[in-house]
């Protein structure tokens, strides 16, 4: 007989536990950038191996350089694998107009991992 | 009592049969075409805010004064807004039709959204950038070939049915029409016979 492992996964509400106006890549650039949020909000989440729902729902939008430094910085920093994007960390929206930004995340994650290994 | 049989069956019945049918198709006509030139125009106001939200992100990476700066960025932000909330209803009007013009316009909106708030945008201090706007015109007008192929190959696909469908219906009133003339036909005939 297995057993089954329930993995349990933190629950993160960008525009709740953060803003609903992030934006910038450095803290120089503002107080919601996106080097902060990854910094200070999704590290302690996934340090010993946490796992992590991020919920986009009620940000007013996620400029792609706030979120390229989040995700393709995650990779940089080697905060998580790329093949923890998907797994570790899951990404959700039931708002239609943000859905755009879960594959850019993959693909910002991607793309850091690619040239790293150029 | 039989002229107004005859009156009835070949002039009254078959009119007012005629005029209901005629009624009804107008109706679903006006309806079609009113839903048609809708999404033609939330199609071109899409594209529309694509190019409002281009100027001000060309104006935004190619501006040196950093009073002007924030002001630029703001209303990127917010075209920003209008075009993702525009290609969103888009794409939900073609989900389930048409699953691939999803995925398209969706890696298309990805690669136009990259180039408009990525790269340094929202910084700081921000330096002019030829090549980050040459790419965000680009992008740009990728995405709006697409939304634009896309809305003709749509009013190709529901024009032909549009036009068959009321082939069909003038080939019901028709066929109506002659039935109800015969069918009185025959009664004032057996009716004579007596």
């Amino acid at each position: 007989v297995g057993s089954a492992v329930v993995t349990r996964f933190a629950e993160l509400s960008i525009a709740r536990d953060f803003s609903p106006f992030p934006g910038g890549r450095q803290p120089e650039d503002g107080p919601f950038s996106g080097a902060r949020f990854r910094d200070e909000v999704l590290r302690p989440l996934l340090s010993n191996g946490g796992h992590v729902v991020i919920n986009l729902d009620g940000v007013a939008g996620l400029p792609s350089s706030f979120w390229e430094e989040v995700f393709g910085g995650m990779i940089r920093k080697q905060i998580a694998k790329i093949e923890d994007i998907g797994t570790r960390i899951r990404l959700r929206t039931s708002e239609p107009e943000l859905e755009v930004y879960i594959p850019m995340a993959y693909r910002y994650a991607k793309d850091v991992e690619c040239s790293n290994r150029i | 009592m039989l002229a107004l049989n005859s009156l009835v069956g070949s002039i009254i019945a078959p009119g007012f049969v005629a005029a209901v049918v005629a009624f009804i198709l107008n109706t679903r006509d006006e309806r079609h075409r009113t839903l048609r030139d809708y999404k033609t125009k939330f199609s071109d106001d899409t594209r529309e805010d694509i190019r409002l939200a281009v100027a001000a992100g060309v104006a935004y990476f190619s501006c040196k004064d950093a009073a002007k700066l924030r002001e630029l960025e703001a209303q990127v932000l917010l075209y920003e807004s209008d075009v993702r909330s525009g290609l969103a209803a888009i794409r939900g009007e073609c989900a389930g039709k048409t699953p691939e013009n999803v995925l398209e316009l969706k890696a298309l909106e990805a690669d136009f959204l990259d180039a408009l708030t990525g790269g340094p945008f929202g910084s700081a201090t921000l330096v002019p950038d030829l090549n980050h706007t040459r790419k965000l015109v680009g992008r740009a007008s990728l995405l709006r070939s697409a939304l634009a192929e896309l809305r003709r190959r749509q009013l190709g696909r529901t024009t032909f049915p549009y036009q068959l469908n009321r082939a069909i219906g003038l080939l019901i009133l028709l066929v109506v029409i002659v039935g109800i003339a015969f069918g009185v036909g025959l009664y004032a005939g057996a009716t004579i016979a007596r």
